[in-house]
């Protein structure tokens, strides 16, 4: 009797965002990355741009449980189809209609900005109890980067906005021309993890494992965020001329007092309302005092992610560390700013 | 929805207190809040006052008013009413919060 009723099981689901510009090899890593995966672990969810998907083709037969989102970008306008499409997964994993997979895979079309994605996941009121994001990967293409980087916006956006970067053709350029690469998107996205495409395998926990606090919403001990928020500080500090970039600007700002998170987050809100298509991303681990484990935060845009407490400090360092990659906004500018608001808020 | 006032909950805010502010009444975190968000809106002449303990309440020197529900609706709602984008790099608003720090 009890075989016939369904476990139900009402974990957050991770959601893996695999976005890159049209052409990067999205569908190539996919199929690659899937292969030999036991049947019924991982989701897909497929937007794709034009009538016929023919990314959902190729890749149904890797994972028959891919659903193609018919009407194009992945943006604010459609989101309620990625709203729909979720909860259609979710409903047909909890009665048994699907395998209980563990992890949704979401590839973006080409031209989607992963910000409308992010916003979808984190604000929306069912859809934030069920699943949460396990991180961003950014797919770049080595041969044509350098020109969608100048002509297309929405290459910065994504590659802006990523947790983990793969460069996929390293092998069509030279190795000089791909130092060159590595060497601007460190300059682009301190923060971001770095790798070639091809060393991408079946399974490859990278990108189906959920890193850290950018997990299912579980307490971690917070070692990732920091490695990747100090990556970010020491590249930057080991070359500080890579940080000035002719359209985005990387910083990092590093705060030795303890901040308040109320006046924190007024600041930063009324930052990202007046600048929040200038604010390409940040991410931060923040110090809100001896009495409180440490926070961290991450936006895309002008969506920030609900902030999470981790377990305790990774190591005795305590201190704030906020990364900011912005286009049009200096270092000074923002520093200043958070400087005297935090000065003059603190007077009570 | 409240069940007194009949006011929707938005679902929460990225900004609203962490959990780890649970040992200060909630009350006291609102009022602190609200305080800090005055001395912001107060350069342009905006002014936010507790509604009810679960809204909040802007209005203008002239009398315009607009319920708020979070930190993102109240900048918007600031920016219709007060006829200018709020701007947290602006100089002026930077130099009147310095003085408020030396005063």
């Amino acid at each position: 009797m009890s075989a016939l009723v369904p476990t139900v099981d009402y974990a957050r689901i991770p959601v893996v965002v695999l976005t890159g510009f049209l052409g990067s090899g999205k569908t190539t890593l996919l199929q690659r990355l899937l292969a030999e995966q036991p049947s019924g672990e991982t989701a897909l969810l497929i937007n794709e741009v034009g009538a016929v998907g023919i990314d959902h083709r190729l890749v149904s037969e890797v994972a028959p449980e891919a659903k193609l989102l018919p009407s194009g970008c992945v943006c604010c306008s459609i989101r309620g189809e990625l709203k729909e499409a979720l909860l259609e997964l979710f409903d047909m994993r909890q009665t048994g209609k699907l395998p209980p997979f563990s992890r949704i895979v979401l590839e973006t079309t080409g031209l989607a900005d992963p910000a409308p994605v992010l916003a979808t996941l984190s604000h929306d009121p069912q859809l934030r109890h069920h699943f949460g994001l396990a991180r961003i990967v950014t797919l770049v293409d080595a041969l044509n980067a350098e020109q969608q980087e100048q002509s297309q916006p929405e290459w910065m956006a994504q590659v802006a906005a990523a947790d983990l970067l793969l460069v996929s053709k390293a092998d069509l350029v030279d190795d000089a021309r791909c130092a060159v690469l590595m060497e601007r998107l460190t300059a682009l996205t301190p923060s971001a993890e770095r790798a070639l495409a091809t060393s991408v395998g079946a399974g490859d926990t990278r990108l189906l494992v959920a890193p850290g606090a950018e997990g299912s919403g579980t307490l971690s001990d917070g070692r990732g965020w920091q490695l990747s928020l100090q990556r970010a500080a020491n590249d930057l500090a080991a070359f500080p001329q890579i940080s000035r970039h002719a359209q985005a600007t990387s910083f990092v700002l590093e705060l030795d007092t303890e901040l308040d998170w109320g006046h924190f987050a007024l600041w930063l809100s009324l930052l990202l309302n007046a600048h929040g298509d200038r604010v390409l991303r940040v991410k931060g681990l923040l110090d809100l005092g001896p009495q409180d484990p440490p926070v961290v935060l991450h936006g895309v845009q002008h969506v920030l992610y609900p902030p999470q407490h981790l377990a305790a400090w990774p190591d005795a360092e305590r201190r704030s560390l906020l990364v900011f990659i912005t286009r049009g906004l200096t270092r000074g500018e923002v520093e200043g700013s958070l400087h005297t608001f935090m000065a003059a808020l603190a007077r009570r | 929805m409240c069940g007194l006032c009949g006011l929707l909950d938005d679902g929460g805010h990225w900004g609203d207190p962490l959990a780890s502010d649970a040992g200060r009444p909630a009350r006291q975190q609102r009022l602190l809040r609200l305080k800090a968000l005055n001395q912001v809106l107060g350069y342009y002449r905006l002014k936010l006052s507790d509604f009810h303990g679960s809204g909040s309440l802007l209005s203008t020197a002239t009398g315009k008013q607009a319920m708020v529900t979070n930190l993102d609706d109240l900048w918007r709602q600031a920016d219709t009413l007060g006829g200018r984008k709020l701007d947290p790099l602006d100089p002026g608003l930077l130099e009147h919060l310095a003085r408020v720090t030396t005063a």
